[in-house]
């Protein structure tokens, strides 16, 4: 009998996922319309140069064997949608222009991300704004 | 009769004891235990087998990083560093609760664009941001401290200089920011030709 050292248990244990490059079955549940929206809302705003991306955004796309146990549609760097249920959390990262303020357009893209899901059927979690970089032209 | 369970060998020794040394020679009871030496046996095992699935990952081809992905997670990593952490712009009654955030390097931009606007009197050589308590009365914006060493031109009054840039810096991060800069601490440096 082979006994596993501690440190290394847990890691042999199945992951549920709905990844369908798993084998998992696929869900449609409108995650991408969503993700798609909130990407365009954000961007279309005044004063928005760009999501910025993170370094976490560019590992995980790059590692296949990352899976997820709650169903994760695919966003653009700089943006993290995630569903839990019916409640959906969203964390972006923006440059902007100096010609906005930065703690006013993160409340407003706060406020735009808030409606862009309601608007989807789905409850507002945490929707966390980052301004990473402000740009003067 | 001895059991190995989970935890233990069927001799009583922690199998995560027998893992800690399994690449050096075995101890006198692990020479003639045969709970102790199975063990040995199948760990010696364990790590041929991740060496040789280790190996292939290497080897195989399809498992490389094109030198474009590489270059852009070189990119993304460089820009993550110059950024420094992120300062809350809000306050709230945890930390926990934060969700509007400023990174340094964006406040650091905005102190930069502003001090630049008294050159040649004042250079700015270096600033950093520090946060004060970021919890406190929820919604009311955040204060923070800035350290900022600068280099004065040689015959311009330098408490005269400073202040300005002071109040300049101030009205800066307000407008262009939404935050407060509590305290500037300006260390003056050097002194330059204009």
């Amino acid at each position: 009998m082979f006994t596993m050292p501690k440190r290394l248990r847990g890691f042999s244990q199945p992951i549920q996922t709905d990844d369908p490059a798993a084998g998992g079955a696929l869900t449609m549940n409108g995650d991408e319309g969503l993700v798609h929206d909130v990407a365009t809302s954000v961007l279309n705003m005044r004063g928005i140069l760009r999501l910025e991306p993170r370094l976490n955004d560019v590992i995980g796309r790059i590692d296949p064997a990352r899976l997820f146990a709650s169903s994760q549609p695919k966003a653009p760097e700089g943006l993290s949608v995630q569903t839990f249920g019916s409640i959906t959390d969203v964390t972006v990262d923006v440059a902007i222009s100096s010609a906005r303020q930065a703690l006013a357009a993160a409340e407003q893209i706060q406020d735009v991300l808030r409606s862009a899901i309601i608007e989807h059927g789905r409850e507002p979690g945490r929707i966390v704004v980052n301004v990473l970089a402000i740009e003067h032209h | 009769m001895a059991v190995t369970t989970d935890d233990q060998l069927g001799c009583g020794r922690d199998v995560d004891e027998v893992w800690e040394h399994a690449d050096d020679p075995p101890t006198e009871h692990e020479s003639y235990c045969p709970h102790c030496r199975a063990a040995r046996r199948s760990l010696t095992d364990l790590n041929q087998l991740t060496q040789q699935l280790k190996n292939h990952d290497i080897a195989a081809p399809t498992l490389h990083m094109s030198q474009q992905l590489l270059d852009k997670v070189d990119s993304v990593a460089r820009a993550e560093v110059r950024r420094g952490s992120n300062i809350p712009m809000v306050r709230t009654e945890n930390q926990a609760q934060t969700t509007l955030t400023v990174s340094r390097q964006a406040i650091a931009a905005v102190v930069w664009h502003a001090s630049d606007q008294l050159l040649p009197a004042i250079e700015a050589r270096r600033c950093f941001v520090r946060s004060i308590d970021a919890e406190g009365d929820p919604g009311t914006p955040v204060e923070i401290n800035l350290d900022i060493d600068v280099s004065v031109s040689h015959g311009l009054s330098i408490p005269k200089e400073v202040a300005d840039l002071r109040a300049r810096l101030m009205a800066a991060v307000q407008e262009k920011i939404g935050i407060r800069i509590f305290r500037v601490d300006v260390f003056v440096g050097d002194v330059h030709d204009a």
